[in-house]
């Protein structure tokens, strides 16, 4: 029985690219279908009705909400070939670590950052160059934060680097100046085809958020 | 067989968490009680991001933030599974888990609001919670069916915490009227063996918290446990 995957999905949302990327990893086939947020389809709305976001994972016609749950979902469904997780108890504790950290700090902070004024901005970018330190300081002299190959850790922090342009420009910061192993990082994850292929560009993220900001009427 | 630490602090519903997890695997533990306003090195040097409380610590490896440490107990110690072994139940039981730490701050905000801004978390925790009872818990005694999961223990502090702060606040949440079936879910947790330690333990300082005096906490509860013990 050939298996049913189906993405509620969002371009820029880099909560999706994480489930895009996995999906990718695993050579999984699946069917993209793209949410505008602002008229939620009924599918999205049956199918997460808790929380009433993307993404979602239908797999034969069974949903799978939050992307690092989707993440492990995909991991332990289709575990033959590779692994997002390491084996190790151990290890495995470690990604999650990291991925709980980058789901708690960048997100939130790198959304203040760009979505609000004054005081709040001044702080959320305080805090964000401190989160960036502490994961700067954690990558070190690895290629990637699993160690020797691209793992849970990159895959759950990989699409706010599309964010970098953003936090440059709204954020008055020099990426590649203050944190130049965490550039390197993101370079080198865009040469993995499964990473390039499902992430927007710097610049096109950059867009969004004007937009995004036009539309909530923030400077 | 490696040594495993946990650094706790009695009054934490986090610490609980793993204390249930170790006991309900039979893990035999050394206890190292935190004083939270003066930070130990090892806290310090096992937690560096955070410098919170809980961290195991298993060899010399440490494990922080609540929910990794769960997990990772769950897969070092496979007997008496605590998570669903089929992927989707797995990740039902994920989703549940983590609506949990998503309603965090609205637990907060009822805990520290008076007022207007104490009805309006009320109203919010009791929208969150019946979510909770109708879409997670359902017709079943308990998260993980007919014994616990992690999922009631990531649940546990509503089991008995809850109550006295209501009593603490004036305003009640957790109801036979408006959340029968979570409400019967907390009353079955509670009467649960693993946690009559920790129950206490949290009665107590809640009650220290609402009649504010010298609690005395005796040498057993303060250790919390330490090597698991046969009980039904």
């Amino acid at each position: 029985m050939a298996d049913e995957v189906v993405l509620l999905d969002l371009k820029v949302s880099p909560f999706a690219a994480r489930v895009r990327i996995a999906l990718e990893e695993k050579g999984i086939s699946y069917e993209s279908k793209v949410e505008d947020l602002s008229n939620k389809s009924s599918t999205l709305l049956k199918m997460n009705p808790v929380h009433k976001q993307i993404p979602v994972l239908i797999h034969n016609g069974r949903p799978i909400c939050e992307s690092m749950i989707i993440v492990q979902y995909i991991d332990e469904v289709w575990s033959h070939k590779s692994s997002l997780l390491p084996s190790d108890p151990c290890r495995r504790a470690h990604a999650r670590f990291w991925a709980d950290y980058i789901d708690k700090k960048i997100y939130p902070i790198g959304r203040n950052l760009w979505a609000s004024e004054g005081e709040v901005k001044e702080s959320s970018k305080k805090d964000l160059v401190e989160c960036f330190k502490v994961l700067e300081e954690e990558l070190g002299e690895k290629p990637y934060f699993g160690d020797e190959s691209f793992g849970y850790i990159d895959l759950a922090l990989v699409p706010f680097y599309t964010f970098f342009y953003t936090f440059e420009i709204l954020g008055e910061l020099s990426m590649v100046a203050e944190f130049p192993k965490l550039v390197g990082w993101g370079e080198r994850c865009l040469q993995k085809e499964t990473v390039s292929k499902s992430l927007s560009g710097q610049k096109e993220v950059y867009e969004i958020i004007l937009q995004i900001k036009q539309k909530l009427g923030i400077q | 067989m490696a040594e495993v630490k946990l650094y706790g602090s009695w009054p934490s519903a986090f610490s609980h968490r793993i204390i249930w997890a170790l006991k309900l695997k039979g893990v035999e533990y050394e206890y190292i009680e935190e004083d939270l306003s003066n930070k130990s090195e090892s806290l310090l040097k096992y937690n560096p991001v955070y410098k919170k409380i809980p961290v195991l610590v298993h060899g010399d490896k440490p494990i922080a933030e609540s929910l990794v440490i769960l997990e990772y107990i769950e897969e070092t110690w496979p007997d008496n599974p605590l998570l669903p072994k089929d992927p989707y139940e797995r990740a039902m039981a994920r989703f549940w888990i983590q609506y949990g730490a998503k309603t965090v701050a609205t637990f907060s905000a009822f805990y520290r609001g008076s007022g207007e801004e104490l009805e309006k978390a009320a109203k919010e925790l009791l929208e969150s919670l019946k979510i909770l009872e109708e879409q997670g818990l359902g017709d079943k005694k308990f998260f993980g069916g007919e014994s616990i999961n992690l999922v009631d223990i990531s649940y546990g502090a509503l089991g008995y915490g809850f109550a006295a702060l209501e009593e603490a606040k004036g305003v009640k949440v957790l109801e036979p009227r408006t959340l029968p079936r979570l409400h019967a879910w907390a009353k079955n947790f509670v009467e649960l063996p693993v946690r009559q330690r920790e129950k206490l333990a949290t009665v107590q300082y809640l009650s220290a918290l609402i009649t504010p005096s010298d609690v005395k906490i005796s040498e057993e509860i303060a250790t919390h446990g330490g090597s698991h013990q046969t009980s039904n």
